[in-house]
């Protein structure tokens, strides 16, 4: 108590008391749970033991930077990945195929975090190209607008190339086999029969077929890059969920920790229900009833 | 190998004996046939006997003791036993030779004084956590190969000595995730019903758990340290190869071996040990090579954060951080632990998709 300023014995412990029955602790754990869970149904996650804000009101404020960069991630990532594993399927096991497969297999086994602190060495220390530390350069709010598009544009390069480089290696993997797979059946050998030239078969015949298990892979990367990848977040100074759930993990800001686990978790239930839900859609053949 | 029932019912009949027995020892010699011709499974093997050996030389690759050294009459090797030491307990088997075990005795000044002593000291003269104070954050020279840190210790000796911790704490983690994931697996697989219900609402609930903030909190409420990290890891893991072995239970449980088994009156833990459990085993070894790998990315991830592994112990992950800590002084720190977790995680890698090919039977027609 010796922090609280209070001298008199009877005082720090009025004091105690009111500090206990402030954070519930005065109620058996169980109790305490089904307290937090009722908060949690009416959207209240509790105020933060830091700066005493709500908690809820910290997760929106540290949203637009996770979100973000997930979806640049993820449309940059699927906007590479497609046409690299179309290309490879429909030249398969030709140089093309064999050299950019095992280049991206290869890439694949480098940790963005690895990746993250060599490029900052490379790029950012060493050539001063371009700047990593925070979305943001000092002075943003006087910038142009254009001033401020090319300062979003440059801090987010690095960020985004180490966050989408590992997703690219698996969906153009899964893409090529997903393709290869859909070109050994019946119909796109009567597509071929009937004289269609190689591209439209590819494009308009298999090509859209093997997209449905892509959109699995979607529903299910979202949760990941939503609730942020710590590390790289830290690296990166960047302001978002991931660096935010671990600032509170640091500072034993409990009601902060409760909602990260309780945010991620239950993204990647939201992610599970969506990639059935969209199987569904997208493939009649498939039904959950 | 599931030879036991099989024999029994044809105990009578030499020939088939032979036969049933030749078959069941069949399945793994053509698993390994084929791993053999896998190119880069065989790169991914050779890749991980390296770093097997790296793990396993310790002091006797790199530290401050010499390997064998004749000190006062005495012959005696140092370093051997330094490196037998690192198993648990093996210190009240053969302890430390005498002067070698007090700390303030400094070998690699103290033997060359001798006149009739001589050692034979490690490719790496350095302890991995004794310091060179003139040489901080320098880069590579001829004392140190691969430079020093902050606070002047020898990266190649812990880089070395790091393998050790990265290997341990990846095969570790798995090997409790095995175990449970196995048992839980096998459970649900083989007895269906309730069981199987239980067991895989429990592996969906566990497949929501986020899993590196868990490990973050648990290591920041206990106390951090390497069994934490690894008990941590290995208790929230399991869920791939719980999954796995529940299908292939799923498909084994209805072949007729195992109907033989029963009908012979084999308990159940006994077909679902001695029978199923080392057939389904090959697909599972494919989820516990990444899983291997993954445990090996987090690890060293979680040490760059500063938690688990406590220093002075060396991992890969906290000299990565020394090395971003002084990026613009010594960037020469981040380029042996970025190159040495890459290929850990390469090789598991390599290791796991190769099996996946050979134990795939659309891709051998065999098995």
């Amino acid at each position: 108590m010796a922090q609280t300023g209070v001298e008199d014995p009877k005082a720090q412990q009025i004091l105690a008391e009111k500090i206990r029955r402030q954070f519930r602790l005065d109620r058996p754990i169980p109790v305490q749970y089904g307290m937090w869970l009722a908060d949690v149904a009416r959207g209240d996650f509790g105020n933060s033991y830091q700066d005493g804000r709500p908690v809820v009101g910290k997760i929106i404020e540290r949203l637009p930077a996770t979100v973000s960069l997930a979806a640049l991630s993820i449309l940059l990532g699927l906007s590479i990945a497609i046409p690299l594993g179309v290309m490879q399927a429909a030249r398969q096991n030709s140089w093309f195929d064999r050299g950019s497969g095992t280049f991206f297999y290869v890439l694949y086994a480098v940790p963005s975090y690895v990746a993250a602190v060599v490029l900052i060495y490379w790029v950012g220390v060493k050539w001063d190209l371009l700047p990593f530390r925070g979305m943001t350069s000092d002075g943003f709010g006087q910038m142009s607008f254009l001033g401020k598009a090319e300062d979003l544009a440059l801090h987010f390069t690095l960020i985004t190339f180490c966050y989408t480089y590992g997703s690219i290696a698996v969906d153009s993997r899964f893409m090529r086999g997903n393709l290869l797979e859909v070109m050994r059946q019946d119909f796109i050998r009567t597509a071929r029969a009937k004289g269609l030239p190689e591209g439209r078969v590819i494009f308009k015949h298999a090509l859209r077929n093997s997209l449905i298990p892509i959109l699995t892979r979607f529903a299910l990367l979202l949760p990941a890059l939503i609730s942020g990848s710590v590390i790289l977040e830290v690296i990166f100074n960047w302001p978002g969920l991931g660096r935010l759930f671990f600032e509170g993990i640091m500072t034993r800001d409990y009601p902060l920790m409760m909602a990260g686990i309780m945010v991620s978790s239950s993204l990647v239930l939201v992610g599970i229900l969506l990639a059935d839900l969209a199987y569904a859609w997208a493939d009649p053949r498939i039904s959950y009833a | 190998m599931p030879r036991g029932e099989p024999a029994d019912l044809d105990a009578r009949n030499p020939e088939m004996l032979v036969a049933s027995e030749g078959e069941s020892k069949g399945y793994w010699r053509s698993v390994w046939r084929h791993f053999r011709k896998h190119r880069s499974g065989m790169v991914g093997l050779v890749l991980f006997t390296i770093l097997s050996i790296i793990a396993l030389g310790g002091h006797l690759l790199a530290g401050g003791l010499p390997i064998a050294c004749r000190y006062k009459g005495t012959v005696s090797f140092p370093a051997v036993v330094a490196t037998f030491h690192k198993i648990p307990g093996a210190k009240y088997v053969k302890d430390m030779p005498k002067p070698f075990r007090f700390p303030q005795f400094n070998a690699k000044r103290e033997v060359p004084k001798d006149p009739e002593g001589w050692a034979v000291w490690p490719l790496v003269p350095w302890d991995p956590n004794e310091v060179d104070p003139e040489n901080r954050l320098k880069g590579g020279s001829d004392t140190h190969l691969l430079g020093t840190d902050e606070v002047g210790r020898d990266i190649l000796s812990r880089m070395i000595h790091a393998t050790a911790i990265a290997m341990l704490v990846g095969f570790i983690s798995m090997g409790i995730a095995t175990a449970i994931g196995l048992v839980l697996g096998a459970t649900a697989g083989y007895l269906g019903g309730w069981n199987d219900i239980g067991i895989s609402r429990l592996i969906e609930v566990f497949i929501c758990v986020p899993v590196f903030y868990v490990i973050l909190i648990v290591l920041l409420l206990w106390e951090p340290g390497i069994y934490k990290v690894m008990i941590v890891m290995g208790l929230f893991g399991w869920t791939g190869i719980a999954r796995y072995t529940r299908g292939e239970f799923l498909k084994l449980k209805n072949l007729e071996y195992t109907m033989a088994a029963r009908a012979l009156g084999a308990t159940t833990p006994r077909v679902i040990f001695r029978h199923l459990l080392p057939n389904s085993l090959a697909p599972v070894l494919v989820v516990v090579a990444f899983g291997v790998a993954g445990a090996i990315f987090v690890e060293s991830g979680l040490s760059w954060l500063g938690f688990g592994v406590m220093p002075p112990t060396p991992t890969w992950g906290n000299i990565l951080r020394a090395g971003f800590d002084n990026l613009r002084v010594a960037p020469h720190l981040i380029f042996p632990p970025s190159i040495a977790i890459f290929v850990a995680v390469l090789t598991f890698n390599l290791i796991g998709d190769a099996l996946r090919d050979v134990t795939d039977p659309r891709l051998t027609g065999s098995a």
